[in-house]
């Protein structure tokens, strides 16, 4: 309806339709937001908020035996403010919108880092909030990952929250929970947010097997040669979309700005990795061993190819290409294993 | 147990370390002069060695160390008192074991057990003093405590002190009328719960059940309140002020000492005349058995007992501030007398006296009528030259010969005492009373404040034809005593801060005002703060129609209003906006609203560059300057980019969506 000319929205005859509710579940990608309101954070009092209230308690027991006016003074003044902290604890929190960005693919055994972006819109500061991913697995609770922050007023703040990618496949850590000790540490206001976070862990590189033969271009194989893949031949700064694999990093760490590796063409041919060729080993084994040569000729620069059952790859070579194998081997299912 | 990832890297940093010791400390002080020096001095070296470990680094002590030193100092402290419980005790437990705890936190748990203990000591302080000075010094530990709170529950750095205590206070306000309700509402019981320590009430200086040279006037140099009254109906004039405390029988010559001659518990009996006077007594706690009521009482306060003497007597001693309401005769005849008491009221110690005797045998000899005994008494106190004074001599052997013959100075009690054995040589029967005369008239809260140092002793003496007559020979010697009042009399010792101000300069007078306002301040926290208990809250309650022993609905009353108070601030919070801190988000709100007018409204969820976005495609027309303004502000705010700001207000202030 805002794309109404201006002098129509004004005598609109009925009232223009409130702005779209942010839907509670979001879709991967880079998301519109979540927001937190009052009816979806839950409070409940912490351990140290029990003691307080047992220490409450007996404060107030004292008062009445001793018939202490200002004991009694004491001890609502205290239950009022652990009440008013509780409004404050849900305030904190509610309002907030949380946004997630995916993250960027890992090995597994890595960190997959996954990023929330917190955006405070309102004018108050919020404090002392955490965010963590709650990995569901209740004896692993204690290593869930939890990053601490604040928000300023009108700010958003990017949140990254490592866990471990141990399998290869589609990595779901479970659901974000977003938390607050604030103001007194008495309760705790939380809201978990169901988005579908995800990553893509590809296989661990490992294996010791030799690459298969390195077949010659007049092979017969389609695809043309990039200019500048192959050889080493210089230096040259950084610029947006080279791979991170060519900057030289030992410069990086020297200071000397970002330089990229370049390279000129001389050799020429193609390997084409074959599920077949790596002999022994379970399916996992075998695919890491197959994401070892998919790295090592990529940093190569060699052509390649990826020839899994059912899926075939044809050879190619480049960021993309890489891309493309390692989800493919990523992604794998085996046929015996459904 | 396992550990809270939400907490597992909480760590009791050192301004933490400083905020929560600092808080302990000052809980602390205020005990200093009512713990041993010894408990005093290791929670100043354990407290000083935390503050050195947060700011230096300097180790704290080892485990076994701390648990070591931990038994000793219990050990100390029960060798100290005998005990580990009550007030003392408890206090220098307390104060022991928040040094000890100070050398092992570094957790989370062990922050919030310091709090704890440090607001245990907080109210360990009002079981030694309630005054409105007390509660407002705890009342700022407690802001501090609060705001120790806030830090321990908010990452270091996101808000500075300041902030922390500017928070902590408005929590506290919000908290204050669920803090009223809950203390007006509360269900409120009477008497402990269960035995109080024997500790549990320190000696309060105040009349006791025996009179010997000295007490009294040790009292005189008390400001201390005794009671308030309100009277209801018209005051009687000062010299009628006679506050009827207990009655003294016996006598071994140096002593008066109270107790009922025998078989004495039947009923009293006067003869009522002229008009009764109603009035309301607020009494301190004094610790002791009775109550204090205009001569003579006619009414008895609830759970308290009227002597034949006409004494007010507690089954209990009086330990909680205590409002009860009276009527009285001034003008009363106390008009009977069983044998028994007649003797009881003509016994003298033997062999004590013989001056006195002697006089009182010569008077005898001359005069027949009592009353002209009486009379002659009084005249031998009004002739010779005696003095009324706080500071009289030393008598040392015989106290009423040396008072009546050679000393001659005293205060009301040797008047009393010898006027009394007086007449019981001369063979009438003579009986002491202490109370309080006179009280002075607060005119700002339309009161009698009746002080220690009205504190007063004068004598009944039986007359055949008119019963117990009250004779005050003070008042042959000082009128001024018993028509204007101690102050009159003998001016009062101190002014303000121990100052010696001439009693009648205008300075006088404008600390006797500022000590009316004061004292109506403290009557008002006295009704309502300090005395406000089981019989008050039913009086309240009743005016809203509740009943203080309906317990059920009371709660639910309760609840219901501390919910409705929450569900009010739940709302006025979520409605308060606060003003924008920061100008660019002003200048780009500034931007929104002129859209806004012309008929595209930012969404709530939108971001600025979707707003933009649906801008531009909405009104092809603003592109250019949507898309600058836009730009320019995302910059500032989110890129962190250095452009200058007047740039955008200019750009905004230009803006002309049409």
């Amino acid at each position: 309806m805002d794309t109404l000319p201006s002098g129509l929205s004004s005598v609109a005859p009925f009232p223009l339709p409130e702005s779209p509710r942010a839907p509670p579940t979001v879709a991967g990608g880079a998301s519109a937001g979540f927001l937190l309101r009052f009816r979806r954070i839950y409070i409940l009092p912490t351990r140290q908020g029990m003691g307080f209230a047992a220490a409450v308690s007996v404060m107030l027991l004292g008062a009445i035996n001793y018939g202490n006016a200002l004991g009694y003074v004491l001890s609502f003044m205290l239950v009022g403010a652990s009440l008013v902290s509780m409004l404050h604890a849900v305030r904190n929190l509610a309002g907030l919108r949380v946004a997630h960005d995916d993250p960027a693919p890992v090995f597994a055994g890595d960190m997959a880092r996954f990023v929330l972006r917190v955006d405070n819109r309102g004018q108050r500061q919020r404090f002392g909030l955490l965010a963590r991913l709650a990995t569901g697995q209740s004896r692993d609770r204690e290593h869930d990952p939890v990053v601490h922050f604040g928000l300023a007023a009108d700010s958003v703040e990017r949140v990254e929250l490592p866990a471990i990618a141990s399998r290869r496949g589609w990595y779901s850590p479970g659901h974000v929970v977003i938390a607050t000790r604030f103001p007194f540490g008495l309760f705790r206001a939380w809201s978990r947010i169901h988005m579908r976070l995800r990553c893509l862990v590809y296989p661990r590189p490992t294996g010791e097997q030799a690459p298969p033969e390195y077949q010659p271009e007049d092979a017969g194989e389609q695809g043309t040669r990039g200019k500048g893949e192959e050889e080493f031949s210089g230096l040259r700064d950084y610029q947006q979309g080279d791979s991170a694999r060519r900057v030289h990093w030992k410069a990086v760490a020297r200071d000397q700005g970002v330089p990229v590796k370049v390279f000129s063409g001389a050799a020429s041919g193609v390997t084409v990795l074959r599920w077949q060729d790596v002999t022994g080993g379970n399916t996992e084994a075998r695919l890491s061993q197959l994401c070892r040569w998919v790295l090592d000729s990529h940093a190569q620069s060699l052509r390649y190819g990826l020839c899994l059952p059912g899926v075939d790859i044809p050879a190619g070579s480049g960021e993309a290409h890489r891309r493309r194998c390692l989800e493919a081997l990523a992604l794998y299912e085996d046929a015996s294993d459904r | 147990m396992r550990a809270n990832p939400e907490t597992r890297h909480w760590t009791l940093t050192p301004e933490r370390t400083l905020w929560i010791t600092g808080c302990l400390a000052l809980v602390v002080a205020p005990h200093a002069a009512r713990i041993p020096a010894w408990v005093l001095v290791s929670f100043a070296v354990l407290a000083g060695w935390r503050v050195a470990n947060a700011i230096r680094g300097v180790p704290l002590p080892s485990k076994w160390l701390v648990i070591v030193l931990s038994a000793t100092m219990l050990t100390a402290v029960y060798a100290s008192y005998g005990t580990l419980f009550g007030r003392n005790a408890g206090v220098a437990l307390l104060a022991v074991l928040a040094g000890m705890k100070l050398m092992e936190s570094r957790r989370l748990r062990d922050a919030y057990v310091l709090s704890a203990l440090g607001y245990f000591l907080v109210i360990t302080n009002f079981l030694y003093s309630q005054s409105i000075l007390t509660g407002v010094t705890m009342l700022a530990v407690v802001l501090i405590m609060t705001a120790t709170l806030i830090a321990f529950s908010t990452q270091s750095g996101e808000l500075a002190p300041r902030a922390r205590l500017r928070m902590a206070a408005g929590m506290l306000i919000q908290a204050t009328p669920i803090m009223l309700v809950l203390f007006f509402l509360f269900p409120r019981l009477p008497g402990p719960l269960w035995g109080l320590p024997r500790d549990a009430h320190s000696a309060v200086s105040g009349l006791s059940e025996s009179m010997s040279p000295g007490r009294i006037s040790r009292l005189s140099l008390s400001d201390a309140v005794a009671f308030r009254v309100t009277f209801q109906s018209k005051a009687p004039s000062p010299s009628q002020l006679y506050w009827r405390g207990p009655v003294l029988w016996h006598t071994d010559g140096r002593e008066w000492r109270g107790g009922q001659p025998a078989r004495s518990w039947r009923a009293q009996y006067a003869e009522l005349h002229g008009e009764p006077v109603d009035y309301t007594v607020t009494i301190e706690p004094h610790q002791q058995f009775w109550l204090f009521a205009l001569d003579v009482p006619t009414t008895i306060p609830l759970g308290a007992q009227m002597t034949q003497d006409f004494q007010l007597r507690t089954p209990k001693p009086v330990r909680a501030r205590r409002r009860y309401e009276m009527r009285s005769y001034t003008q009363a005849r106390l008009s009977r007398a069983s044998l028994e008491e007649q003797a009881a009221a003509l016994a003298l110690p033997p062999g004590m006296h013989p001056k006195a005797r002697a006089l009182a045998a010569e008077w005898r000899e001359q005069l027949q009528d009592d009353d002209l005994i009486v009379a002659r008494a009084l005249e031998y106190f009004g002739r010779q030259p005696f003095v009324y004074t706080l500071t009289p001599p030393l008598l040392k052997n015989d106290p009423v010969d040396e008072f009546l013959f050679d000393t001659r100075s005293g205060f009301c009690e040797s008047y009393a005492s010898s006027f009394a054995v007086l007449m019981r040589a001369a063979g009438i029967p003579a009986r002491i009373v202490t109370g309080y005369q006179g009280g002075e008239l607060n005119p700002l809260g339309d009161y009698l404040i009746v002080r220690q140092r009205d504190a007063h002793a004068w004598t009944e003496v039986w007359l055949d034809d008119r019963g117990w007559v009250r004779v005050d020979p003070t008042g042959a010697v000082s009128p001024d005593r018993i028509q204007l009042g101690m102050d009159a009399a003998i001016p009062p010792v101190m002014g303000p801060a121990g100052l010696d101000l001439p009693s009648a300069g205008p300075l006088w007078e404008t600390w006797r005002r500022w000590r009316h306002g004061i004292d109506a301040v403290k009557s008002g926290w006295n009704e309502w703060v300090l005395g406000y208990g089981p019989r008050r809250q039913h009086e309240l309650l009743a005016l809203f129609g509740m009943d203080a022993g309906d317990l059920r609905g009371l709660s639910l009353s309760l609840l219901a209003v501390v919910g409705g108070m929450l569900g009010i601030l739940a709302l006025w919070l979520a409605r308060r906006q606060q003003a924008p801190a920061d100008p660019i988000a002003r200048i780009y709100r500034r931007f929104c609203a002129k859209l806004g007018r012309a008929g595209v409204t930012r969404r709530a969820s939108e971001g600025p560059l979707d707003f933009a976005a649906r801008v531009v495609a909405t009104r092809p027309q603003l592109r250019e300057p949507v898309e600058s303004i836009t730009g320019m502000y995302v910059a500032l705010r989110y890129a962190g980019g250095n452009l200058p700001m007047g740039r955008l207000k200019r750009a905004v202030r230009a803006f002309r969506p049409r």
